[in-house]
């Protein structure tokens, strides 16, 4: 007993000391996340965290401090449409955060509300006005979206992020929080190794892994206002997000209702929400039946909810033409501070609305 | 519970500690019984999953205890039978389907392995006259070892025997050192090695199983090689990996498991793979199935002329049989006929070559370096085809087929095994520096320099995880 005692003692004690050193080596190679202004998940790729998971999940302690805030929250098509230096500038007097992350559904955009509230005092929630970006494609339901081979049953994209570092464990009953929600600065600190690692593995590998397992560069953004959708790729884009609902026509309720929580959530703490209905390319809007679909569902959804307090709609649905998108979503580079200015419109009459409320 | 896993490493270490806490041989099978109890419960979710497993077990003891008693051919037949049948019913075959089931989902983690330790024990029972009755504590431990129940080292009764009579020695400090480093070790190969290729597999073999149809058949050959190499790394790093867990963890309950891998990429034809890849297995198969068939066609067919190629036969049913045990489905017929294919045509290849080239001139050409490379490259290759049973269902394996056609399986055939040639003398190349590279570091071993690099691999390994997310499952479990 006592050989594996001793041996146990010398394994431990040379972890700590090879992670110190460790530590204090990536530390000096690989400075610590920065965080000035706002967060935007879009620049995640060219920070320490990589992915906009991850950017989410480790950089949200930056709405710690209280502040009037715009903070949006969706797909990746309100992450491309809503640039921060385009918003920004939109809003004064509010800091805006874009914190939408690719391929989230509604429920992810519940999750991430909780993990920002969760680093957020009160006070701070109160001076907070959510906007929920929204389309056909985040009312994908949770069993078809979450359970795929890659990932542990019905775990969303922030669901690994939680797991990755051991900040939360699992649980029959959900995820548990293992590191104190005030000592993630510190968790920050002690998984430094990982994430610099992290980063020099995929930027060395970078190029490799572009020749074998994706193919083609990213496209520039002239490429990407030049684009023009053909028939076929509108059919398989069509296609694509039928394949999304199991070949359904129709868009199930389930989505909708965790939006009603979520929004209900935000209001109950005192926030402000701002649903965009985002716009989609008017030939989508025609042929899909998901989105007429979508249609009748928000006309039922919204009658129920637009007498809530501090709840504000935002129709952009057909604000654009055909020849705005680079695909079926997302909008063309030329056309997203437009975006910006419909949304900031809104905000502005959330807010002049609830400053009135205020004054009376 | 995963073994490897930390929750497992923690569990072992805990265990270990309590077993060499106390000097009894009493204890300390109380502790291994406690401990295999703990490790299959933490399968199910109530305890009547656990029913049908039990039933199992206790027919088996009483099977043989019958053929021990009877010592007759009847009993032995019956006792397999009976046996096979209930563990064909437990284990749900697709076939099979329209079987009544029971009516509630139960555990049949490690059922081929109890299987096989039951069939073993029935006909040693009869061929060795054993007098006295196996003990019904050690029938428990012996195939509810929670090292070897899900997927083996198939430990003999015989060993497992002599391990009992040795379990109240105490363990040296060596011992414990080197059980560390082999489970650190066999960490690496699962967490590290197997998680990379298994992403690497899961990402190529997207291409070919998903929008195929767009490339030319000679991308896809190329795609298709790339994927069954992948997942072949995957699967070899995966479980011989899981094995080094378990024959270290072992190490600190006084138990000397047996070997499952020798180094099978060094193999130089299909046979000898088979005798360095789950060779508890091989050996198994070998000695139960192999060898009294043998002994039937021989006493049939005596002419000297046709005994080589009894043995051709008896190869094909070998391991047709070894392969269809790998799963349920129609599939795993393909992949117990392409194993037994292989191993009767490197048969005959022998038997051939032997006539027409003399014994002395194949020999001569068996130590040609160019050979035994090109034997080494068509070995993995042929593995790696056969083993595309296993990442495959029958619709996607149809759909390959045709996709490359006979033309597309020849490039792809010629092209890995080129492939996997130059790896092998690449890898021998490399192995070389490193054995010259590590015999000098050995000169500044000592224990902190030891446990340092055995914490850098931890880290590693800690690392590595974060990366992927998700461990790569144990593949054999499902077997």
């Amino acid at each position: 007993m006592k050989w594996i005692l001793k041996q146990t003692a010398w394994l431990l004690a040379s972890i700590a000391v090879l992670y110190v050193v460790i530590l204090g080596v990536t530390l000096v190679i690989v400075p610590m996340h920065d965080q000035k202004g706002g967060l935007e998940t879009r620049r995640a790729p060219r920070t320490l965290y990589m992915t906009e998971p991850k950017y989410f999940f480790l950089g949200r302690t930056a709405l710690r401090s209280e502040a009037d805030r715009v903070i949006l929250l969706g797909a990746s098509n309100a992450m491309a449409g809503f640039r921060l230096e385009e918003l920004q500038p939109l809003l004064p007097g509010l800091q805006a955060n874009n914190l939408s992350v690719s391929g989230s559904n509604v429920t992810q955009m519940r999750q991430a509300y909780e993990l920002i509230r969760a680093v957020q005092s009160p006070e701070a929630v109160k001076r907070s006005t959510y906007v929920l970006g929204i389309w056909y494609g985040v009312f994908v339901p949770d069993a078809l979206k979450w359970y795929t081979p890659d990932r542990h049953a019905g775990e969303t994209d922030l669901d690994i992020e939680r797991f990755r570092y051991g900040f939360y464990r699992r649980s029959a009953d959900g995820p548990v929080q293992v590191l104190p929600t005030a000592d993630l600065e510190l968790g920050l600190v002690l998984i430094h190794p990982y994430l610099a690692i992290d980063k020099l593995a995929r930027d060395l590998t970078d190029d490799l892994r572009a020749s074998l397992l994706k193919g083609k560069p990213a496209r520039t953004e002239a490429e990407r206002n030049a684009i023009v959708i053909t028939p076929e790729q509108q059919a398989r884009y069509l296609a694509y997000w039928k394949n999304q609902f199991a070949d359904q026509p129709t868009v199930p309720q389930e989505q909708f209702d965790v939006l009603t929580a979520l929004v209900d959530d935000i209001l109950a703490d005192g926030g402000k929400v701002v649903i965009a209905d985002l716009p989609v390319p008017p030939w989508l809007a025609r042929q899909s039946p998901l989105n007429r679909s979508y249609n009748d569902l928000k006309a039922q959804w919204l009658a129920k909810m637009t007498d809530r307090k501090g709840f504000t709609f935002v129709a952009m649905q057909d604000a654009f033409g055909d020849d705005d998108f680079v695909d079926e979503v997302h909008p063309k580079p030329r056309v997203t501070k437009e975006w910006s200015r419909l949304l900031a419109a809104g905000i502005s009459d959330e807010t002049a609305k609830a400053a009135g409320n205020n004054n009376q | 519970m995963d073994v490897a896993s930390l929750t497992f490493v923690v569990f072992a270490l805990a265990a270990a500690l309590l077993f060499q806490g106390l000097a009894s041989p009493v204890y300390r099978k109380l502790i291994l019984s406690g401990a295999n109890l703990v490790f299959i419960g933490s399968y199910i979710t109530e305890p009547r999953q656990l029913l049908p497993l039990a039933f199992f077990l206790l027919f088996g003891y009483g099977m043989v205890e019958l053929v021990r008693r009877r010592r007759s051919g009847l009993a032995l037949a019956v006792g397999l039978v009976g046996t096979l049948v209930l563990y064909i019913f437990l284990k749900r075959f697709s076939f099979l389907a329209d079987l009544p089931t029971l009516p509630f989902t139960y555990l049949i983690i490690g059922l081929s392995y109890i299987l096989f330790r039951i069939i073993h024990l029935m006909i040693d029972a009869r061929s060795e006259n054993w007098e006295k009755p196996i003990e019904p504590w050690s029938f428990l431990n012996y195939p509810c070892n929670f090292l070897t129940l899900v997927s083996g080292p198939i430990q003999r009764y015989e060993d497992f025997r002599r391990g009992e009579q040795t379990i109240a020695e105490p363990l040296a400090a060596d011992t414990v050192y080197r059980s560390f480093s082999r489970m650190i070790v066999g960490l690496v190969k699962v967490a590290v090695i197997s998680a990379t290729a298994n992403y690497l597999f899961q990402d190529i073999s997207a291409h070919i199983l998903g929008a195929g149809d767009a490339m030319s058949w000679m991308t896809f050959g190329v795609y298709y090689a790339a994927a069954a190499a992948a997942y072949t790394g995957y699967l070899y790093f995966n479980f011989a990996g899981y094995m080094d867990v378990v024959i270290a963890v072992g190490g600190l309950f006084n138990q000397q498991l047996p070997e499952n891998f020798n180094r099978p990429f060094g193999a130089r034809n299909f046979l000898d793979f088979w005798g360095r890849w789950h060779m508890t297995l091989s050996e198994w198969f070998k000695i139960y199935l192999f060898t009294p068939l043998m002994r039937v066609l021989a006493t049939r067919f005596q002419s000297p002329a046709v005994l080589p190629y009894l043995g051709v036969f008896a190869f094909f049913v070998t391991f047709l049989v070894m392969g269809v045990w790998h799963g349920t489905t129609l599939v795993f017929v393909i992949y117990g006929l392409l194993m037994g294919a292989g191993a009767s045509i490197n048969k005959l290849w022998q038997v051939q070559m032997g006539r027409s080239l003399g014994k002395k001139r194949y020999q001569a050409l068996g130590k040609h370096w160019l050979y035994i490379y090109v034997c080494r490259g068509l070995t993995f290759t042929y593995f790696a085809i056969a083993v595309t049973c296993l990442w495959v269902d029958m619709a996607q394996l149809e759909t390959l087929a045709a996709r490359l056609g006979a033309i597309g399986m020849l490039f792809v055939t010629v092209g890995l095994t080129a492939a996997a040639a130059i790896g092998a003398a690449a890898w021998d190349f490399g192995a070389a520096l490193c054995g010259k590279a590590a015999a000098q570091a050995m000169r500044f071993e000592n224990v902190i320099t030891r446990n340092l690099w055995l914490a850098s691999l931890v880290v590693l390994i800690a690392a590595v995880s974060s990366f992927y997310h998700k461990a790569p499952d144990f593949v054999y479990r499902a077997f």
